[in-house]
Order: structure tokens, then C-alpha cells, then sequence
């Protein structure tokens, strides 16, 4: 089967391990814990024999419903691998570093490698129906992840996240559907084949339409400006392992529809398409620092910096040339790994004072020397600091936006020196000065599995920010 | 002609009569059994389960047996009246399994079950049909049982008002129905759809303004059965008022068999070939879909009580069925996708209206949406199946509902003009936010401090109801293929 159906085994992995955490009779909790872990365990390695064994791409293909002329097809090409490795390392990490709550049941855990199941499909997808399943499918469960295991706002803030993406998911649905009936028309059979619908000649204004029907669905998921109005409220009401997978990786689903398929399938009015888009990105840059300046919350400073930092892969995809999409997967991987530590590290801070607000704490450097540490080395990835991983992408884009406009280069370089501030100013209130803290706290530094999830992250820092070209060797990819 | 005078039904059509026949005969035994309150109960359901079943099958192998016309061509086997014949008992089968044991809850008499009987061989006989007066006969048969059924709740003011309403404006369609038959036969002098096409295009269009006439007036009448803007007003109060089980037989059963009609009246009258005026139908079906979407999800956003949002995203999805029929004058495409759309909403419906018959207590009449706060933590299994049946409304991946949505926009699309498509996306996500509201209620709102209102009766039967129609469900969601070709074999 692994011979022969390589990238099957990825979508069925965690589906098994998930009707394993379903049925099994034991009551302990810490059996599903370590049926999850083992699960993102043997993904993450399966993920790394793919990364080791790919030459060029594989596709593979299934009768689903021929009839509508739709297929199971799954390709794995570098972009893809890309993605997956992020997925599985995302997934391992989160797992390992977050310690599952008392009330998070075998229902939350399934839930998990449910979403992790689809999040494989949707990069893997080949089959605009399929893509469109998956991207559905990675829906749901965070609906439920958050919406039950939530905040007390959760009810509100799940609601708007539904109603946006759907609205997205719509648009691209209409989409999709008419390039299907497209294909029909000038082809003779429906087919909703990536490549049979690249193959499609569209006529001027259904294809700027249409491209920007997937585009919208692409931009709410990220989420860019103007649609970010969701993200911060279920940042903050999502449980930690929620909130790690929407921003590392169901915003990386936005971001690599737009590399697919946005420009992928409509590449002339993406090159007509760029400056509006361009525009949306820098301005994101912009505001999402700017607003993350003012934050007190941990998660909503994670929120509004994310608005930033996926500001610059959107900038980097639609210069539209080969360096500058280079950065922009430099920069989905490496902002995938930023946020799940900042989201594990605001985490582990909430167990020892019980806060997630920078008005309740004071000089923790003091009493957690070692949390203080890796907080700082988060912060200067998060600034992009020559060394870390973030800087190779963000120069990258940087390098790339400048050859399209150097105004444009300015006002993103802008947003790199705010990043600096609000980042700097976050890590000063809380770690530096006399100790103070509001709520009752149990202090302990780091624990031996937040260790192992920290140094693991550390090494990934520097070790893409120091040799970029050993990690991306074989994701030289361009659409 | 002598032959066929004496002899109207040719010894090998009687295949096709058998599971009519079945149906009248258990349903005459049942109201003989029904006054044995004790006794007779268990002669009942053993009677109409295996009338049930065994005409279930014989109208499935008669989708594959050749076509067959007789009693003097009023009566008319295809493989679409098979098939919705098939479909029809099954959800009929349903039905009575989730009546089973509701009826004692909701102090029905056992006459309930003989008339449901009753109502579906009426709508076997309007599924069979190309006669227009068969076909009001037919109309008459269902309807009058669903009448007394929804009424048979005798102790409930609600449910004699909802039956009054639905009687008075039904018979009013009816009626409409009946003067535009006779309008029709006075200008073409026959009663039979099926010639109809022909006898047409025989005419200059100035010489058939009475047929049209007397189609509008048909059009309104359907239009009526299916609960369609501006003739939608029973709808709420209909289903609110009966009791939930006759609910779901409603919804599912008679919007079936009513869209069942409005086919084969689309396909011998409105969209026929000599039909003088296609295009005033086409633009009124587009009006009147838009709004029936829009009415239903509008009006259904500001609901409090789970039945009446219920019931006008009913209204709503017959809007959406309008999209279909629309593309069917174009291709044969837009009628699979009316029928597909057709099965799978009816399937969940019934689910849905089988969950609520078992949330809902004795007496009770509303079923307020608060009411169902805490349900995930007690009945995890009927929050699931409500969640996914609400799903399938919406149109969410791996339900079938969203096959269901899917093949109706492509048949639809480049069909019909792209404005109304758009329109109707933006109707069908309105819908989402009050889907997602009851889901919400269901999952992510705390409980009440209510005492024991979870205590639910044990009614077997209309768990093994509801799990049923949650399979198809989901088997219709994720291995559609069979079934899209079947349908295809169905109008081949």
C-alpha cells in the first residue's frame, strides 16, 4: 500500500487513530493523549519518508463520482510537501505542548485528527470538488473545537467565523461550479480536474469573476484586510490547540489557494489583479501592526501580529515572481512555526499566572528564567532578526516587493520596524522589571515536555534562519 | 377496440397495479382492526409493515420493467412513476415507524395509521397519473387523508385550526386545479397530458389563450401544494399545529409527490413542445422561486420555535427546487437534479421531524429553541443526527444535501440566466445563519436549570426511524454514484 499509494496513508492515518480514541473501552485520559500523540508521530515521520523519497510529484487517482465527472485525486508536488511537512510538525507540536484539559474528552481529541485528516486533503487535493470537500471538511471541527470547548463568548464569536468563511467557501463554490459547466460546454464532459480546468479558456469578465471568487474565500480564511473581523475574537475564545491550528495552519489553507489556484488557474488576471491585492497586503502589514501595538491581551496580540505577518506572504505571492513566491512558502512555514509557539508559549504562561492580559504580570524573567528565554527567542523570530528563520523569508519578500515598487518595499519595511516595536514592548512589560502579578500563580519553569516542544522550535528558528537552502532544498516550487 | 374495452388492464400489467392494491386492501383491514385498542394494535403494525415492505420491493423491480399504459391510457407506468413510487412507500414506511408509539403519546385514534395508508396510495395514484381528472382524484385521496390526520389530535385547539386552515385553502387550489382542467379541455377537448403537446402545436397561439389560462390556474394550484410564495401561508401554522410524526410525513411525502406532479407538468404542459408561452413560465418560476428563498430564509432568521424555522426553510428549499425545473426546458439534466434534490430533502426532513417528535413532550405545544440547550450532553446520539440533518439542509460537504445543492447549480448553471444563480447562493447562505443557530443552541449554550427535561419517552421505532434516514444521508453524501445513476436511468 505505501509503495503504491503513497499519499492515501496520510488522510488515513489519523482517521484510524481517531475511531481508535472513539471506541476504545479504557477511561483513562492519558491512553487518548497518547493515542494522539502517537498518531502526529507517525504522520510526522511518514511526512519525512515523503520529504525523503520525492522526485518531481505523485499523482494519484480514484473513481468518486464519475458521473459529475469528479475524482479522488490527490498530487503531491514540492509546494504540497511543503505544506504537509508544516501540517505533521504543526500537529506533533501542538499535541506534545499542550496539555490536554480535564474536560477535553475523546470527542475533542477525534475532533483534532479529523481536522487534521481534511487539512491533509485540501493541500493535497488535485480535484477542485475535492478541494472543495476537504476545505469544508477542516471546517467543521474547528466549529465544534471552538464553539464547545470555547470561551464563554464562544456561541457569538463562532457564529461570525462560520457565517465569513462560508461566505467565502461560497463564492469559490459558484466558482468552481462554473468552470465545471465551462468545462462542459467546450470540452464535452463535465470535469472538475485541476488540470483539465486550467485547460478552460475563459472569456474576459467571468474570468476576472472567477477569480475572484476563489480569491475571496482565500483572503477571508488567511484572514487580510477587510476581512479580518473574525479573527481576533476567535483567537481569544478558541482553546489553545484550537487557536494553534487556526493560525498555523487553517490560515495556511488561505494562503496556499492562493498560490493553487488564484493564480495557479488564472494567472493572467492575477498579473491584472496584483496591485489591488498588493495594496490589501501592505495595508494589512500596516494595520495589523499597528493594532497589535495596542494590545494587552496575549492572543490578540498573536491575532493582529498574524494579520501582519500573513500580510507579507500575500505581498510575496502576488509580485508574482519567482523570489518573491519563494519567500512567501519560506514565510508560510516559518509564521506556521511562529505561531504555534507563540500560542504554546501564551498557554504555557496562562498555567503559571493564570492571565493571559500584560496588565496582570510583571518581571517574570525573574522568577522563570528559562520561559524568559525562549519567549525572547520567539520575539526576535517574530521581529526577523538576521539568523532566524523569519528574516530569510521576509528579506526574500522584501527583495522581491522592491523590484515590483520600491514605495511598496518601503511601507512593508515599515511594518517589519513596527513588528519590532510591539513585539519588544510586549516582551518588556511582561518579563522585565519587579515581579508583580495579579492573580493567584504557581510558578515552575518550564517542564521537561515544554522543553523538548521549545528546543524542537529553537532548532527550526535558526536552523532555517542559518541555512535556508538545506530546508527548502527540495520545495523549489513555482506554480 | 372491443378487446380493450372488455379487458382494461392486460394480465401483465398487473405488476404495476399490485403494490396500489396491497396499500387499499391493509388499509381497509387496519380500520376494521382499529376499534381492538389492545388487540388489534399489534395485527396493525405487523399488516401495514409488511404491506409496506413487500410493495416497496415490487415498485423497485418495476423501475426496470418496460412501460406499460392502461385503463384506457388514464393511468400510465413509467420508470419515474415506479421510482417515486419505490421512494414514496419508503418514506410511507418511515412515517409509520416513527408514528408507531407517537400515536399514544399524542392520544391519536388507531385510525391513524389505516389513513396514512390511504394518503399514500393517493399519492401513488398522482405519481401514476397523466390524466388530469385521475389526477385531481389523486390530489383529492392524499389530501383528504392529511386533512384528518393533521386534525387527529382532537384534544389540541391547535391542531383543528391548522387542519381548518389547510382544509379551506386546499380546497380553494383544488378548486383552481379542477376550473383549470375544465378551461383546458374546453380549448383542446382532452383531459390527457400526454397528448397535449401534440394537440398544440396543432394550434396558432391566439387560438390557445384559454390553455393558458387554464395553466396558470393549474400552476397556482401546484404552487399552492408545494408551498410556494405567495402561497406559502399555511405552511407554518400547518406544521406547527400537527403533531411532529404527520409533520415529517408532510414535508416529506406530499412536497415529494406534489414536485412529482409539477414534473410531469412541466414536462406534457408547461415546458411542451407546442406550449405557446414557455417564456412567461420560466420568468415566473424564476420570480417566484427567488422569493420563496428569499421569504423563507428571511422570515425563518427571526424564528424562536425549532418546528416554524422548520417549516420556512421548508418553504425555502421548494425555492431552490424551482432552479431545476427552470434548466428542465433546457435539459433533461434539470429534472435529475429536481428528483435527486427531491429524495434527499424529503429523507432528512423526515429524520429531522422524527428527532422532534421524540424531544417534544406530551401536550406540549411548541418546541421552543431554548428547549434545546443541554441536548448534546444528554442525547449526544439525537444532537448528532439534528446537526447532521441540519447540515444537509444547509448544504454542507459529506451530507447529502450538499450532492443534492451541487448537482442543482450545475444543471442549473448556463442554463438559466446567472443573476438568478447568484441570487439564489446568496439566499442559500442566508439560510446558514439560522442552521448554525440551531446547531449553536444544540452544542454551545449552556443548560438550563430545568428539571428533568431531557427525560425522553422510549419510542424504538422512531429511533430506528431516524437512524434509517440518517444512512441514506449519509451514504447519499459520500457514495452518491449509484444513486446519480439511477436517477439518470430513471428520465433515460
Amino acid at each position: 500500500m505505501f509503495s503504491t499509494h503513497p499519499l492515501i496513508p496520510l488522510l488515513i492515518i489519523p482517521l484510524l487513530f481517531s475511531l481508535g480514541i472513539l471506541i476504545h473501552p479504557l477511561k483513562k485520559e492519558s491512553f487518548i493523549k497518547t493515542l494522539l500523540f502517537s498518531s502526529s508521530a507517525l504522520t510526522l515521520l511518514y511526512s519525512f519518508s515523503l520529504w525523503n523519497n520525492l522526485n518531481g510529484s505523485i499523482i494519484e487517482t480514484y473513481e468518486w463520482l464519475p458521473s459529475l465527472g469528479i475524482s479522488f485525486s490527490l498530487k503531491l508536488d514540492s509546494l504540497s510537501l511543503c505544506m504537509i511537512i508544516m501540517t505533521s510538525l504543526v500537529c506533533f507540536l501542538s499535541f506534545l505542548g499542550i496539555k490536554t484539559h480535564q474536560k477535553h474528552n475523546r470527542i475533542f481529541a477525534t475532533l483534532f485528527l479529523l481536522l487534521q485528516s481534511a487539512l491533509y486533503g485540501t493541500f493535497l487535493a488535485h480535484d477542485l470538488f475535492l478541494f472543495y470537500f476537504f476545505w469544508e471538511m477542516a471546517l467543521l471541527p474547528m466549529i465544534f473545537i471552538v464553539g464547545v470547548w470555547g470561551g464563554d463568548d464562544r456561541f457569538k464569536s463562532t457564529l461570525k467565523f462560520f457565517l465569513y468563511t462560508l461566505f467565502g467557501s461560497l463564492s469559490m463554490l459558484m466558482a468552481i461550479i462554473f468552470l465545471v459547466v465551462q468545462h462542459k460546454t467546450q470540452m464535452g464532459t463535465l470535469s472538475s480536474n485541476y488540470l483539465d480546468v486550467q485547460k478552460i479558456i475563459l472569456a474576459s469578465p467571468y474570468a476576472s469573476w472567477f477569480f475572484w471568487g476563489f480569491t475571496l474565500a482565500f483572503l477571508i480564511k488567511i484572514p487580510q484586510f477587510p476581512f479580518h473581523n473574525w479573527q481576533p475574537d476567535l483567537y481569544t475564545q478558541a482553546p489553545p490547540a484550537g487557536a494553534i491550528f487556526l493560525s498555523a495552519l487553517m490560515a495556511k489553507m488561505g494562503t496556499y489557494g492562493l498560490l493553487r489556484f488564484s493564480i495557479g488557474l488564472f494567472p493572467e488576471q492575477a498579473k491584472i489583479m496584483a496591485p489591488i491585492l498588493i495594496a490589501l497586503a501592505t495595508f494589512s502589514i500596516i494595520y495589523g501592526a499597528i493594532c497589535a501595538w495596542s494590545q494587552t491581551d496575549f492572543r490578540r496580540l498573536i491575532a493582529y501580529s498574524s494579520l501582519s505577518h500573513s500580510g507579507f506572504i500575500v505581498l510575496g505571492l502576488f509580485t508574482l515572481t519567482p523570489l518573491g513566491i519563494t519567500g512567501a512558502i519560506y514565510q508560510m512555514f516559518n509564521h506556521a512555526l511562529l505561531a504555534c509557539a507563540m500560542f504554546i508559549l501564551a498557554h504555557a504562561l496562562y498555567e503559571r499566572v493564570n492571565s493571559y492580559s500584560s496588565d496582570d504580570m510583571r518581571g517574570l524573567a525573574s522568577k522563570l528564567p528559562w520561559l524568559a528565554l525562549t519567549f525572547f527567542i520567539l520575539t526576535l523570530s517574530a521581529i526577523s532578526l538576521p539568523g532566524t528563520n523569519n528574516f530569510a523569508g521576509e528579506f526574500v519578500i522584501l527583495l522581491s516587493s522592491f523590484s515590483y515598487h520600491p514605495f511598496i518595499a518601503i511601507l512593508a519595511g515599515t511594518g517589519v520596524i513596527f513588528s519590532a516595536l510591539y513585539s519588544l514592548k510586549f516582551y518588556r512589560k511582561l518579563m522585565l522589571g519587579t515581579y508583580e502579578a495579579k492573580f493567584a500563580t504557581t510558578l515552575f519553569d518550564l517542564r521537561p515536555y515544554e522543553i523538548i516542544v521549545m528546543s524542537i522550535l529553537t532548532i527550526f528558528i535558526f536552523g532555517i534562519g542559518l541555512f535556508p537552502s538545506f530546508f527548502f532544498a527540495k520545495m523549489q516550487v513555482l506554480p | 377496440m372491443n378487446q380493450i374495452l372488455l379487458n382494461p388492464i392486460p394480465s401483465q400489467m398487473w405488476h404495476y397495479l399490485l403494490p396500489l392494491i396491497i396499500l387499499c386492501i391493509s388499509a381497509v383491514i387496519n380500520l376494521f382492526l382499529s376499534p381492538f385498542v389492545k388487540r388489534g394494535r399489534k395485527f396493525i403494525f405487523i399488516i401495514s409493515v409488511l404491506a409496506l415492505i413487500s410493495s416497496i420491493s415490487l415498485s423497485f423491480f418495476n423501475i426496470f420493467r418496460t412501460d406499460g399504459n392502461f385503463l384506457y391510457e388514464m393511468l400510465s407506468y413509467d420508470r419515474l412513476s415506479s421510482f417515486s413510487a419505490f421512494s414514496i412507500l419508503s418514506l410511507g414506511l418511515f412515517s409509520f415507524l416513527n408514528t408507531w408509539g407517537n400515536d399514544r403519546k399524542d392520544q391519536l385514534l388507531a385510525e391513524v395509521h389505516a389513513l396514512l395508508l390511504f394518503a399514500l396510495s393517493g399519492m401513488l395514484l398522482l405519481t401514476s397519473s397523466t390524466h388530469l381528472i385521475l389526477l385531481f382524484i389523486a390530489l383529492e385521496i392524499m389530501s383528504l387523508s392529511i386533512y384528518v390526520m393533521v386534525a387527529m389530535k382532537r384534544n389540541s385547539p391547535f391542531a383543528s385550526e391548522a387542519s381548518l386552515k389547510y382544509f379551506i385553502m386546499g380546497g380553494v387550489a383544488s378548486a383552481f386545479f379542477l376550473y383549470g382542467s375544465a378551461l383546458i379541455f374546453g380549448n383542446l377537448g382532452t383531459l390527457d397530458l400526454a397528448e397535449m403537446g401534440q394537440l398544440m402545436s396543432l394550434k396558432s397561439p391566439e387560438e390557445l389563450s384559454l390553455v393558458l389560462l387554464g395553466s396558470l390556474m393549474i400552476l397556482i394550484s401546484i404552487l399552492f401544494k408545494v408551498g410556494a410564495f405567495p402561497f406559502h401561508t399555511w405552511i407554518p401554522d400547518v406544521y406547527q399545529g400537527a403533531i411532529s410524526p404527520v409533520t415529517g410525513f408532510m414535508a416529506a411525502a406530499v412536497k415529494f409527490s406534489s414536485f412529482v406532479l409539477f414534473i410531469r407538468l412541466t414536462q406534457n404542459l408547461f415546458f411542451a413542445k407546442g406550449f405557446p408561452y414557455p417564456d412567461l413560465i420560466s420568468m415566473l418560476l424564476a420570480i417566484i422561486g427567488l422569493a420563496t428563498m428569499f421569504y423563507g430564509n428571511i422570515v425563518a432568521l427571526r424564528q424562536t420555535d425549532l418546528k416554524r424555522i422548520l417549516s420556512y426553510s421548508a418553504i425555502a428549499h421548494t425555492g431552490y427546487l424551482f432552479l431545476g425545473l427552470m434548466a428542465a426546458r433546457f435539459s433533461i439534466l434539470g429534472y435529475q437534479a429536481v428528483l435527486a434534490y427531491l429524495i434527499i430533502y424529503a429523507f432528512s426532513t423526515l429524520g429531522t421531524f422524527a428527532i422532534i417528535s421524540k424531544i417534544k413532550k406530551e401536550g406540549e405545544k411548541d418546541l421552543p429553541l431554548y428547549r434545546l440547550q443541554g441536548l448534546a450532553k444528554h442525547h449526544p446520539f439525537l444532537a448528532g443526527t439534528l446537526t447532521f440533518f441540519l447540515f444537509s439542509f444547509a448544504g454542507i460537504p459529506l451530507t447529502a444535501g450538499f450532492i443534492g445543492k451541487y448537482f442543482l447549480f450545475v444543471s442549473a448553471m448556463s442554463l438559466i440566466p446567472l443573476w438568478v444563480i447568484l441570487l439564489s447562493i446568496m439566499a442559500a447562505f442566508i439560510s446558514l445563519a439560522y442552521y448554525m443557530r440551531i446547531v449553536g443552541v444544540i452544542f454551545m449554550k449552556n443548560e438550563l436549570p430545568n428539571p428533568n427535561p431531557f427525560e425522553l419517552p422510549s419510542l424504538p421505532w422512531t429511533s430506528v426511524a431516524i437512524g434509517f434516514c440518517a444512512c441514506i444521508t449519509l451514504v447519499l453524501g459520500v457514495f452518491p454514484e449509484k444513486f446519480l445513476n439511477l436517477i439518470k436511468f430513471i428520465f433515460g
